[in-house]
């Protein structure tokens, strides 16, 4: 059984998932880590009860895409944030567009970062590889 | 009869309208005068009565108050609408460009990634048009950024408070701190008051005033970019200067390459462009919006070109008094 941290990814453009895909798997050379995208907010969140409930580890560290169908970033980060075990872990939401009122929010909500999706695919390695420094290489 | 008594009580005239029915026509409306005739020992004797037939009148009131009331309600459900359709199009212009914001940024990306990746076996060429294609979407961003201030400024964004001007100019010279060294540019102020102004707008005009005079600069001299200001009796650019008068005419003169004077009107169109856009930046829309947030202020805006360079002449009014006033 694996025992490395693990990032979970809610993003239903396909797109910027193949991007994290292919960064973290740059990444995964030098820290070994575990990834595991879904769709969208409602996939994670059954995700995360099934692990909760025994089925696995939980992720060190959730990353969710504001713009996505039937259950916005915003309102996964609200029910993650309510629930007794699954709020203890990390969550940064990720946007499209750069609207301060929306990430406001969004870290009144409980969120340790709002990101504005990068434009270049060097400043989004940047991002995803301080993320991963930041919490899965801890302690 | 009431009124009567009561002023007889009184002991003064009075007025009323009475009814009188006439026996052809039906009830026609009268104005009934009476004077009370008062000797001199004070107790009233007796009433000059005049009656006049104001029939006429009074029906042609009566409907001209039904026809306004009319119009009243129809100015106030026309006026519903255009609230109504202007949210829609600022919703609109919001949406779209921020949804299209989301395209252009996978092009761009994934433009550079082609070229960054493959620089070394393309041919030159091609990676001329990588580029290209790279540089037409953030000029596609730059406009939509642009269409999107354009729409927001018909809400009432913020109110008005007293501002420095040269705080303003300031703040702008520190926003071009990079380009105006490379440019050796010099931005003189002279004389700027303070007015009545709403902060961030005022600073978008002069973003953009001062932005394209370090643009369109001339390459046989050194930019330099004066800014003056005098108060003026009257809203009008050939007013007379008056030390308390309650406009205030500002110009922002540069000594760059100018514009054909022929379309001095025209350049505060919406997305009126006057030079090829590659030899100059520019997608044409700063003008129009330095235009309506002016006309937002109840002031001027005009443009000459004559011999060097341009000149941008500003009107305002000192201070404001609008609903958007705070004060």
């Amino acid at each position: 059984m694996t025992k490395h941290k693990k990032i979970l990814l809610a993003e239903d453009d396909e797109d910027d998932r193949m991007i994290f895909e292919e960064i973290v798997r740059q990444l995964q050379e030098q820290h070994p880590f575990d990834f595991e995208a879904v769709e969208n907010g409602s996939r994670a969140i059954q995700l995360l009860n099934t692990l909760e409930g025994g089925a696995g580890q939980l992720p060190a560290l959730i990353v969710l895409d504001q713009n996505m169908p039937q259950m916005s970033g915003k309102e996964a980060l609200a029910y993650l944030k309510s629930h007794p075990v699954l709020s203890g872990i990390p969550v940064v939401i990720f946007s499209t567009y750069n609207d301060s009122r929306l990430s406001n929010e969004c870290i009144r909500l409980g969120a340790v970062q709002t990101i504005t999706k990068p434009d270049s695919y060097e400043d989004f390695h940047a991002v995803v590889s301080r993320l991963v420094n930041e919490f899965l290489v801890v302690q | 009869m009431e009124r009567w008594q009561a002023a007889a009580a009184e002991m003064h005239d009075f007025t009323t309208e009475v009814r009188i029915h006439i026996k052809t026509d039906g009830y026609h409306w009268n104005l009934l005068r009476a004077k009370a005739r008062k000797p001199e020992d004070g107790d009233v004797s007796g009433w000059v009565i005049t009656i006049v037939d104001i029939h006429h009148q009074k029906v042609m009131n009566e409907i001209l108050e039904e026809k306004i009331a009319d119009r009243t309600k129809q100015l106030q459900e026309m006026n519903e609408q255009l609230e109504a359709s202007n949210n829609d199009l600022q919703l609109f212009a919001s949406v779209a460009s921020h949804d299209l914001q989301e395209p252009l940024r996978k092009i761009h990306m994934f433009s550079k990634m082609v070229r960054d990746r493959h620089m070394n076996d393309l041919p030159e060429s091609t990676v001329t048009y990588l580029n290209k294609i790279m540089s037409a979407v953030t000029r596609m961003k730059s406009l939509m950024m642009n269409i999107l201030n354009f729409s927001k400024l018909s809400a009432a964004t913020g109110g008005y408070e007293w501002v420095k001007l040269d705080n303003i100019i300031n703040g702008v010279k520190e926003d071009f701190e990079v380009l105006i060294a490379e440019k050796e540019a010099t931005i003189q102020t002279h004389d700027l008051p303070e007015l009545m102004v709403n902060r961030s707008q005022m600073q978008q005009v002069f973003q953009n005033l001062i932005g394209n005079s370090l643009k369109f600069t001339s390459p046989d001299r050194k930019p330099i970019i004066s800014i003056s200001a005098e108060r003026l009796r009257e809203k009008s650019f050939s007013s007379a200067p008056d030390p308390k008068g309650q406009w205030v005419g500002i110009s922002i003169r540069d000594n760059g390459i100018g514009f054909d004077e022929q379309f001095k009107t025209r350049i505060f169109d919406l997305f009126q462009r006057l030079n090829s856009k590659d030899q100059y930046e520019g997608t044409g829309i700063g003008l129009a919006i330095i235009k309506k947030i002016v006309e937002n202020h109840q002031g001027l805006i005009t443009a000459e070109s004559k011999g060097e360079g341009a000149s941008f002449h500003i009107i305002l009014p000192v201070s404001q008094t609008s609903p958007n006033n705070p004060v």
